[in-house]
């Protein structure tokens, strides 16, 4: 793609969007207005410095150039190929956390006693940030998959851990009563009150995992990896490939935010099917929803 | 007056974060540090002969020592349970349980000791640092660093959030660009902040001034968003004028907010301090540990994860005693 043709296009749009917007006002809202005319100014200047030579193209790839980039490497299979390999190592990382995670926090979410006992040494080993165990997974699993998996596993083990034990420990008394008198046993207790009044907890603890594991993820595939998205910017930095680093960056942040979008759905789900939050969940998932930071007008009126 | 004096105690810290960050950091290699604990290469490494196994402490004494500390601390706690705190008894079980099984595992050669090293000898290897002094430059390093982007993230991250919280138009313009890079996890910039700035300090100072700015960022906006509309209106009705409204109502109320976004940035910013130390820095906690991975100085790897968990909890415990008692006063 030509830088000039992309500097037309952007400007056409913008300038559409201007006509439009004066001419008949309700067609588009003002704060997508706004932020139509902040992202275009935005790649109007990022595009224009790089087409003026004001910032070296080594440093800094112009967007057009990245459009070209990712065409050419979707259409050799590359991308695809990283993407494949970044998800199935985050996929198998972030299961294993789960797997581990929510059973053995309902285990000690129900003994409360080895909960207390196991506390501070859980807490001493939280806090090692778990990239800081990379070098440690390189020498004991070698470069590969090993490693990656190992500190993904580690990074989003502990929200959610933390997260069930809390939800299950959380569950009402009375509730687990109720279904005692009725003649429940414990495993009814565990199917109809502990587990779905924890769950939304547990899918709270479950977002934060994975914003974790997906942060850890980057880390790890710089550090020790030979495949995945990490990898691919990193060993783009080393040949000072510009535009396939700005191609990795995008990928990797679309693919964070496309599945952070479906786990708060699931969890929005899970809390809706839930009649007794119902109120505190809409009201929540409203604010959730606005497109962004800003959703409010001024808080107070000058008269 | 609390909040003022919270502000000030902060200022304080900012100030003597930006004073130390000019010290002279101890680049590896730029200068041969120090000549009495022994020689010293290029990178400042203390080169020292290999450890072996029980060389310095012998490990059935140690096993035996910790097994002994934890009986009369039992025996304490039995006789004066009101002086033994109970969370330390369980604490300090724990972790003597866990460093008897890890010392034994290797004792017995379950596991190479290259791959684990046991507790005597990370112990043993930590000392030798700390009297060659290698330890500290790298805590100093790594402790600069952080203070540094992180308090340059709260010097950027409140004032930009009091005006997106209270200015419609600028908050309009500026937010799709700010959610277009919050979305992007701070590690993902490494390669790039190393194109820009070059090894050393500068890209790692902008990884973790990345990670720590957005939760700061968001945290302001959402305290100062739930600034109860009739505190402001009270003000307003008694003759206050704008500044009064920002200084006196809208910061107190938003402080608990903009502290809780302080403390959750701190910690990402601690994560991130890591990954960038790993990649792209010749000093630090993190490079200590890469580069004795290179080396394959194991007792080195596993004690330098050691010294930065004690640093985190160290902060971590800080910033949450300060947050305890701000939350208390409000």
């Amino acid at each position: 793609m030509r830088p000039l043709f992309f500097i037309a296009g952007v400007s056409a749009v913008l300038l559409a969007a201007t006509l439009l917007r004066y001419s008949a006002a309700n067609v588009i809202p003002v704060r997508l207005y706004r932020a139509l005319v902040a992202w275009s100014l935005f790649l109007l200047l990022w595009e224009g410095t790089l087409y003026l030579g004001i910032f070296s193209s080594m440093l800094l790839a112009s967007p057009s150039v990245i459009i070209t980039k990712t065409l050419f490497l979707l259409e050799k299979g590359y991308l695809q190929a990283n993407i494949i390999a970044t998800l199935g190592r985050f996929l198998a990382g972030f299961s294993i956390a789960l797997v581990m995670a929510v059973p053995a926090g309902i285990a000690f979410g129900l003994f409360g006693k080895a909960y207390e006992w196991l506390a501070p040494l859980l807490n001493f080993i939280r806090m090692i940030p778990a990239p800081a165990l990379l070098p440690f997974a390189i020498l004991v699993f070698g470069i590969g998959e090993g490693p990656a998996v190992f500190v993904i596993a580690l990074g989003s083990f502990f929200p959610v851990f933390l997260n069930t034990v809390r939800g299950v420990r959380e569950a009402e008394r009375l509730h687990i009563e109720v279904i005692q008198t009725m003649g429940g046993n414990g495993m009814d207790v565990l199917r109809h009150v502990i587990v779905p009044s924890a769950l939304p907890t547990i899918l709270t603890g479950i977002r934060i995992g994975f914003g974790i594991g997906w942060l850890v993820l980057v880390s790890a595939e710089i550090v020790a990896a030979d495949s995945g998205l990490g990898f691919m910017i990193e060993g783009a930095r080393a040949l000072l490939e510009t535009p396939t680093v700005f191609v990795g960056m995008a990928t990797i942040c679309a693919l964070g935010l496309a599945m952070d979008i479906f786990l708060k759905k699931i969890e929005r789900f899970f809390i809706l099917r839930r009649g007794g939050d119902l109120l505190t969940s809409q009201s929540n998932s409203t604010e959730r929803n606005k497109p962004t930071i800003c959703s409010e007008g001024r808080l107070w009126k000058w008269s | 007056m609390e909040l003022r004096k919270t502000i000030f105690v902060l200022v304080l810290l900012m100030a003597l974060g930006f004073l130390t960050a000019p010290l002279p950091a101890a680049y590896g290699g730029e200068q041969v540090y120090d000549q009495k604990g022994g020689p010293v290469d290029t990178w400042n490494r203390p080169m020292e002969k290999e450890f072996k196994v029980g060389d310095v402490y012998s490990p059935v004494h140690f096993m035996i020592g910790i097994a002994v500390a934890i009986l009369v601390l039992h025996l304490l706690k039995f006789k004066f349970p009101k002086v033994v705190p109970v969370v330390l008894v369980r604490a300090l079980t724990s972790v003597g349980i866990l460093l008897i099984s890890w010392e034994l595992i290797v004792y017995l050669h379950w596991v190479r000791s290259v791959l684990l090293p046991p507790p005597t000898t990370v112990i043993a290897k930590l000392q030798g640092h700390w009297a060659k002094h290698y330890l500290q430059i790298h805590i100093l390093a790594s402790v600069q660093r952080l203070f540094t982007a992180f308090f340059l993230a709260i010097l950027t991250g409140v004032p930009l959030g009091f005006l997106i919280a209270n200015f419609r138009r600028f908050s309009d313009y500026v937010d799709p660009l700010l959610n277009l890079i919050r979305v992007i996890p701070p590690p993902a910039w490494l390669p790039f902040a190393i194109l820009w700035f070059g090894i050393g300090n500068p890209p790692a100072i902008y990884i973790i001034w990345l990670g720590s700015f957005f939760p700061i960022l968001l945290n302001t906006i959402r305290g100062i968003r739930n600034t109860q509309q009739i505190h402001i209106e009270s003000i307003v009705n008694l003759g206050g004028k704008r500044m009064d409204v920002y200084w006196r109502v809208m910061l107190p109320s938003a402080f608990p907010t903009i502290f809780t976004g302080i403390r959750i940035g701190f910690g990402i910013g601690w994560v991130c301090l890591v990954t960038a130390e790993l990649v792209a820095v010749d000093a630090g906690l993190g490079w200590m540990i890469e580069d004795a991975r290179n080396l394959l100085d194991t007792p080195t790897v596993l004690g330098g994860m050691v010294v930065i968990c004690i640093l985190g909890i160290f902060f971590d415990t800080i910033l949450r005693k300060t947050e305890q008692s701000i939350v208390r006063w409000q």
